[in-house]
C-alpha cells in the first residue's frame, strides 16, 4: 500500500531482479475481484487501514483527497475514493510498461489526473459505478517510466 | 441427535496439533442437519478452535467496539429475541442516534450469500465493519478499536491464546467475531423436530394445516429449510416518504432493484418483532394481513405477489400457529450464546 505522505512506503525496490531492453514491467493498480470476495484478508489488504468500504464490501483501490478554491463544498475539500470490482464497472487497472534501462523509476504525477477533471463539477465520488471507472482510466494518465 | 451430521475443520487442526499450547483448545464442531444444503461460507480462515469463539463472544458484547463505548453488537442483537432487537422499529445506535433499519436477527449465517437488508455486504467476515463505522450506530472504526483492543491486557491474552500472536489486527478482530456468530445455528424448533419425525403427535391438525397454506404461499421466498432462498424481492411495502429507502436498488443503481430488500429467515420470527426492514409491522398479524390484502402494487413488485392471496380467517390464524412452531428454544436459551461472565 503506497501512502505519499509515508515515504517509506514510495520506495519499492526491485532491485534484486535484473532487467534487459524490452522487458515488460507489470503490475495492477488495485485489489483484484477475487480479493474483494473473500473475506477479512491481513497485511496491506487488512480493512482497519481505511481502504476498504464498510456499507457496501469492496476495497478502494486509491483515494485522492485535497482542497480547492473551484469546490463549492464544505471546506472547498474534494474527495475521490474510487474502486468497484463488479462488471462493467471493474476499477482495477493493469499497467505495463516496456523498460530500456537498466534503472528506472515509476513516477505519479498528479496533473495528467486533474487536467481535465473540472472539480467544481465534479468533487465528490465514493461509490463504485460509471464515473469511478472513467477516473481510474484517468489515473493511468498519472504514471510515467522515468529512465 | 442421529440427523446431525458433524463438520469441522482438518486442515487448520494440523497445524494447530502440533503445538501442545493448544491442545487446551477443544475443537469447535460446527453442526447442522445432514438434509440441510451445504454452508455457504469457506471456514479455511477460522481456526474452529473454542478460544477464538469466545473471544468473538467477548466482543460481540463488549462496547468497547463502539466510540463511547456504550454500545455493542448485543445491543441491537439480544439472544433472547433471535438476537435482533425488539422495542424499536428503527435501531439505535450510541447518543440514541437512530438509524434507517430495523435490526436483523442473527442465526444460520454460514448459508447467507449476502447480509444486510440490502446485500450490501458480500461476506459475513466483513459485516461487522458496517455498524462499527456507521455514525449512527458504533461511531467508531476498525483502525480505532485495533488501537484500543492492543492497549488491553484482557484482549491481548485472549488473542494470544487464539493466534499464538498478542498483536491485534483488523482481520484478527474481524474473524473472531466471524467464530462466534458463525456458529449461531438453530436448527432445533418443534417444526424440525416434525420434520425429522422426532415425534410423530408434535404437530397439531392446526399447525399441519398451516404448514400447507405455508408452501403455497409463502415457501418461493421462505424457503425451507432455512426460510429463506436469499435472493431480493418486493414483497409490497409501500416506500416510506420520510425514509426513502430504496433497498437493493442503492447497491446495484438498477432501477430494476428498485424497493427489492433480502427475503429475511422466518426462524424464531415469534420473537423477532417488529417486522420487515423499517420495522413496520408490530404483530404477525398485521404481515400476515399484509399478504393476504395489503400489497401495494409497483413495478417492481414480485410475479407471485401479485394477486391478493385473499386468506380465509381460519387459514391466517392456521399460517399463524404454524409460524410460531419455527420458535427454537434450545437456540434462544443456549447458555454458550449468551453474556460471557468471565475474569
Ligand atoms: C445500532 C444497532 C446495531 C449494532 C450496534 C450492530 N448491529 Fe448488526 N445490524 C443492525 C441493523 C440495523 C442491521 C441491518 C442493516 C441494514 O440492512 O442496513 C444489522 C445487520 C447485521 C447482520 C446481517 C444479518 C443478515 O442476515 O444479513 C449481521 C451479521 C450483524 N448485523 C452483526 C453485527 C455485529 C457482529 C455487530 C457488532 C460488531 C453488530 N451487528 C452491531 C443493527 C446493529
Ligand atoms: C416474493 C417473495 C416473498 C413471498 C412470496 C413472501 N415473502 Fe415474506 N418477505 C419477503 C421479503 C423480501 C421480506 C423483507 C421485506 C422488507 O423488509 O422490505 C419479507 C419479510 C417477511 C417477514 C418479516 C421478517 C422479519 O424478520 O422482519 C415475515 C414475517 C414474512 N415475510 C412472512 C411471509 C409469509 C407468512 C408469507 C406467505 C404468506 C411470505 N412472507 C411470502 C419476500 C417474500
Amino acid at each position: 500500500m503506497i501512502d505519499i505522505f509515508k515515504p517509506e512506503t514510495l520506495d519499492i525496490l526491485l532491485n534484486t531482479t535484473t532487467f534487459s531492453n524490452g522487458d515488460e514491467l507489470s503490475f495492477n493498480l488495485g485489489v483484484s475481484s477475487n480479493m474483494n470476495r473473500t473475506g477479512a484478508h491481513s497485511g496491506a489488504l487488512d480493512p482497519s487501514n481505511g481502504m476498504f468500504w464498510s456499507w457496501q464490501s469492496g476495497y478502494i483501490n486509491f483515494k485522492i483527497e485535497g482542497i480547492s478554491p473551484s469546490c463549492l463544498t464544505r471546506k472547498n475539500k474534494f474527495q475521490f475514493h474510487i474502486g468497484g470490482y463488479q462488471a462493467p464497472h471493474n476499477t482495477l487497472r493493469r499497467i505495463t510498461f516496456i523498460l530500456n534501462k537498466q534503472t528506472t523509476q515509476l513516477s505519479i504525477n498528479l496533473d495528467g489526473f486533474f487536467e481535465d477533471t473540472k472539480l467544481a463539477l465534479e468533487n465528490q465520488i465514493m461509490v463504485p459505478g460509471a464515473k469511478a471507472n472513467e477516473l481510474a482510466t484517468k489515473f493511468l494518465n498519472t504514471l510515467t517510466i522515468i529512465e | 441427535m442421529s440427523k446431525t451430521i458433524k463438520f469441522s475443520l482438518c486442515s487448520v487442526l494440523i497445524i494447530l496439533c502440533s503445538s501442545f499450547l493448544v491442545l487446551k483448545n477443544k475443537t469447535l464442531i460446527f453442526d447442522y442437519p445432514e438434509y440441510w444444503p451445504k454452508p455457504h461460507y469457506d471456514f479455511s480462515k477460522l481456526s474452529m478452535s473454542e478460544n477464538e469463539f469466545q473471544l468473538g463472544r467477548q466482543l460481540f458484547y463488549d462496547p468497547i467496539l463502539s466510540k463511547d463505548q456504550s454500545i455493542s453488537c448485543a445491543s441491537c442483537h439480544l439472544q433472547a429475541t433471535g438476537f435482533t432487537h425488539v422495542d424499536h422499529d428503527l435501531s439505535h445506535g450510541i447518543e440514541g442516534r437512530i438509524g434507517r433499519r430495523n435490526s436483523m436477527a442473527l442465526m444460520n449465517l454460514a448459508w447467507n450469500t449476502s447480509f444486510m437488508w440490502d446485500g450490501g455486504v458480500n461476506h459475513i467476515e466483513l459485516q461487522a465493519l458496517a455498524p462499527i463505522s456507521s455514525k449512527n450506530e458504533m461511531d467508531s472504526s476498525l483502525k480505532e478499536v485495533v488501537d484500543k483492543l492492543n492497549t488491553s491486557r484482557k484482549y491481548k491474552s485472549l488473542f494470544y491464546n487464539s493466534y499464538q500472536d498478542s498483536l491485534v489486527t483488523g482481520q484478527k478482530t474481524l474473524l473472531a467475531l466471524t467464530q462466534f456468530i458463525v456458529m449461531l445455528n438453530s436448527y432445533n424448533s418443534k417444526y424440525d423436530k416434525f420434520i425429522r419425525n422426532e415425534d410423530i403427535d408434535i404437530f397439531t391438525q392446526q399447525e399441519k394445516n398451516g404448514l400447507i397454506i405455508f408452501k403455497k404461499n409463502c415457501a418461493s421466498c421462505h424457503t425451507e429449510p432455512l426460510f429463506t432462498n436469499n435472493e431480493f424481492h418486493n414483497n409490497g411495502l409501500k416506500l416510506d416518504p420520510y425514509i426513502k429507502d430504496y433497498g437493493r436498488m442503492q447497491i446495484t443503481n438498477n432501477p430494476e432493484d428498485s424497493l427489492k430488500f433480502k427475503v429475511p429467515t422466518l426462524r424464531n420470527i415469534q420473537f423477532t418483532p417488529p417486522y420487515m426492514h423499517d420495522g413496520r409491522f408490530e404483530t404477525l398479524k398485521a404481515v400476515i394481513t399484509h399478504y393476504s390484502s395489503g400489497i401495494s402494487h409497483s413495478t417492481t413488485l414480485s410475479e407471485r405477489l401479485k394477486n391478493n392471496l385473499d386468506l380465509t380467517h381460519k387459514e391466517k390464524v392456521d399460517l399463524l400457529v404454524f409460524l410460531r412452531t419455527l420458535t427454537d428454544t434450545d437456540f434462544l436459551f443456549n447458555n454458550r450464546f449468551s453474556y460471557p461472565y468471565i475474569n
